[in-house]
């Protein structure tokens, strides 16, 4: 915690160095949150490089409380966010509600895929079922948060995540159904 | 939901999902978090390289303008110790009206012997022109008789070389005291004294001139007749020349120096092909060889004396008083004079450089360098001249005199090189450094027109790319310069250079 102070007030004191050395100890993680949220690298990239101007620029905003990792994870998040709004990948299907829905929680498979190929069939749900399995099941967001950062109901982040879990499972117990491309 | 076992698994997943991100992405990232900075950096590097550039430009040209106003020649210069009102007319006689040395007619030499006695009587010092417009055209005129001059002087004079007015300043002060040496030393007078020869009379002395330089225009030699009668000291004049055809066969081909210069080249982001930096380059420079090989300069005294009497313990007089005989005839006298100049040593001085490094990628492992650069050296040479002075038969002396010279060259420099990367780390540089003539001094006189305006020089060194703070690299550089061309003409400097050193660069590479 120490060093992560120091680290952070040399950032604010306009120390490129520290800036540097704090963006290559967060670049690597941060870059896979957006990954997970993007269609493409060169996505992700955009928003990895929105995101950190955004973590230098309200850096000073840090109270020290917390992991820093888990203050610009959170950043990193609302700048995905921000960038899907921009690009309208929302599609949020309300016509489905949680009724509806079979819950398959007794039979939830082993994942047995790495951590790049389990990202990648996440990239492939729907843009609206990928945002809020994301923010939901990895970030662990409650879906009143969701539903307020989306600015959508409770009850249609609750539906999108259940139609988004039920399709990744089904992908995961057969990987093959899915074509896996890394290159993104 | 979230404790199901689906959630858990996938949150240990992803937090080991990591990618690493292009470089562009900390760059663009690093352009919008600091842009004022950077740019504020970077103006100030550019300004402070314009005002060097400017102040050096300046100082250039004023000192380009200085030099050219102290080079302008004097017309003339007279050492007179007696009203020209009061002295026979001085006349530049030609050459072939002159009557040869030692050849007066004897009427005419009786006529003009007591006039030219009444006037060396009542004159101390015969005047002495010198034209330092034109060295070689330059003549002398001591008159002591209108009507009869010693023509030896005009014999001499076809020896002078043609040479610049650097070179012979450079060599008058250099043998000024030589021909002291060989006047006060001459056993002459006293010759003269033993000889007994009733009432010699000078008729005239005169001997064109060669050199230029007011240091060269006259000697005294006073002469005793044999009655006692104290002869007016007679004004005499030395014509120097250069013997070229002595130097032209020295082997001294250049002068080893080393320079240990340090560059600092101010680091700029590296957005495309072409990259310039602010240079500046500090170190020393030194001629740290020694030219050992003779060179060779001639002198001449001459003088003219009318009934002159050759010493009677001479036997050799007619090598020296030629067209004399014994007993009383008109006869003047010439010495020869010999300098042997060696260089010793030099010794280092300051030495930096000004200007912009400009880097061109021109392959992922090729870079091409050049650049405009001021260029200052400076060194010091202690110069022996070692003399054997010659005066009638016998050496009349030696005399040892050791110079300081301080040089100052200056050179607009553009260097034409290869960089061939072989790795992050090491690379090599090759090329031709050219050095463009701006001005040069030794000790206070100007050499401008001694320096060659062109000076190419082979460079060669080792670049290690040491890793710096953030992205800037610094290159060590050892490095060998060899002069292709010498930095002065001319026979007393004709030499070249080379540098061997380190440099050290400062800079960002390219991604």
């Amino acid at each position: 915690m120490t060093e992560s102070r120091q680290l952070i007030k040399a950032c604010l004191a306009g120390d490129g160095t520290a800036q540097q050395r704090l963006y290559q100890q967060y670049a690597g993680p941060m870059l896979g949150v957006c990954y997970r949220y993007t269609k493409s690298m060169d996505d992700a990239q955009d928003v990895l490089q929105e995101g950190f101007i955004n973590v230098f620029r309200n850096l000073k905003q840090y109270k020290m409380e917390g992991e820093l990792g888990a203050w610009i994870r959170r950043i990193m998040v609302n700048a995905a966010l921000n960038y899907l709004k921009k690009k309208k990948r929302y599609q949020f299907d309300t016509l489905l509600t949680e009724e509806h829905l079979h819950l398959v929680t007794d039979d939830d498979p082993v994942i047995q895929l790495g951590a790049k190929e389990v990202a990648q069939l996440i990239r492939q749900l729907p843009a609206g079922y990928q945002t809020i399995f994301n923010l939901h099941a990895v970030e662990g967001y409650p879906h009143v948060e969701i539903a307020q950062m989306l600015g959508i109901t409770e009850s249609t982040s609750r539906t999108q995540y259940m139609r988004a879990r039920k399709i990744l499972i089904e992908w995961l117990k057969k990987p093959a159904l899915k074509k896996i491309n890394y290159a993104g | 939901m979230q404790d199901s076992s689906l959630e858990k698994q996938l949150q240990q997943l992803m937090s080991g999902l990591e990618f690493e991100p292009d470089a562009a992405v900390w760059k663009n990232i690093e352009e919008e978090i600091n842009p004022k900075k950077k740019k504020r950096i970077a103006a100030w590097w550019w300004l402070t390289g314009g005002i060097l550039l400017l102040c050096l430009s300046g100082g250039i040209l004023w000192h380009g303008y200085n030099t050219r106003k102290s080079a302008q020649p004097v017309a003339t210069q007279h050492h007179t110790t007696q009203p020209a009102a009061a002295l026979p007319q001085q006349a530049q006689v030609p050459a072939a009206a002159l009557p040869q040395h030692g050849q007066a007619p004897a009427a005419a030499q009786g006529a003009a012997s007591a006039q030219t006695f009444a006037e060396a009587q009542a004159s101390a010092r015969a005047d002495v022109a010198v034209s330092q417009a034109h060295a070689s055209d330059a003549t002398v005129v001591a008159a002591g008789a209108a009507d009869s001059v010693n023509a030896n002087g005009a014999t001499t004079s076809g020896h002078a070389k043609k040479t610049d007015s650097h070179r012979q300043q450079s060599i008058a002060g250099k043998l000024q005291p030589v021909m002291d040496q060989a006047v006060t030393g001459t056993d002459m007078p006293a010759q003269l004294q033993a000889a007994g020869a009733a009432l010699p009379v000078v008729t005239a002395a005169q001997i064109p001139v060669a050199a230029p330089t007011p240091a060269l225009s006259a000697a005294t030699v006073t002469v005793n007749s044999a009655s006692g009668t104290l002869l007016p000291a007679m004004d005499m004049n030395v014509v120097v020349y250069e013997q070229e055809a002595t130097l032209a066969t020295d082997k001294n081909a250049f002068t080893p120096a080393a320079a240990v210069t340090t560059l600092v080249i101010v680091p700029q982001k590296q957005k495309s092909r072409w990259n310039a930096y602010p240079l500046v380059a500090i170190g020393a420079a030194a001629n740290i060889g020694g030219v050992n090989t003779t060179h060779g300069y001639g002198g001449s005294l001459s003088y003219g004396l009318a009934d002159m009497v050759v010493p009677a313990d001479r036997t050799d007089y007619q090598s020296y008083y030629p067209g004399t005989g014994v007993g009383q005839y008109p006869g003047g006298g010439s010495g020869s004079l010999t300098s042997y100049l060696n260089m010793r040593n030099t010794y280092a001085r300051l030495a930096f450089r000004l200007g912009m490094e400009v880097e061109y990628a021109a392959a992922s492992h090729w870079r091409i360098l050049t650049g405009l650069q001021y260029q200052y050296i400076s060194y010091k040479s202690v110069i022996t001249t070692q003399t054997l002075t010659s005066f009638n038969s016998n050496v009349s002396g030696t005399n040892k005199v050791i110079y300081d010279f301080a040089y100052r060259l200056q050179y607009m420099a553009i260097p034409l090189q290869v960089q061939y990367r072989f790795s992050n780390k090491l690379a090599t540089s090759a090329g031709i450094m050219n050095n463009i003539k701006l001005s040069g001094r030794q000790g206070n006189e100007s050499i401008n027109n001694a320096m060659r305006t062109w000076v190419p020089s082979a460079l060669l060194s080792l670049d290690i790319l040491l890793p710096g703070r953030k992205e800037q690299v610094w290159k060590l550089s050892p490095y060998v310069q060899y002069g292709l061309k010498s930095n002065i003409t001319g026979a007393l400097q004709d030499k070249r250079m080379l540098q061997a050193g380190v440099q050290a660069v400062w800079q960002i590479p390219n991604d």
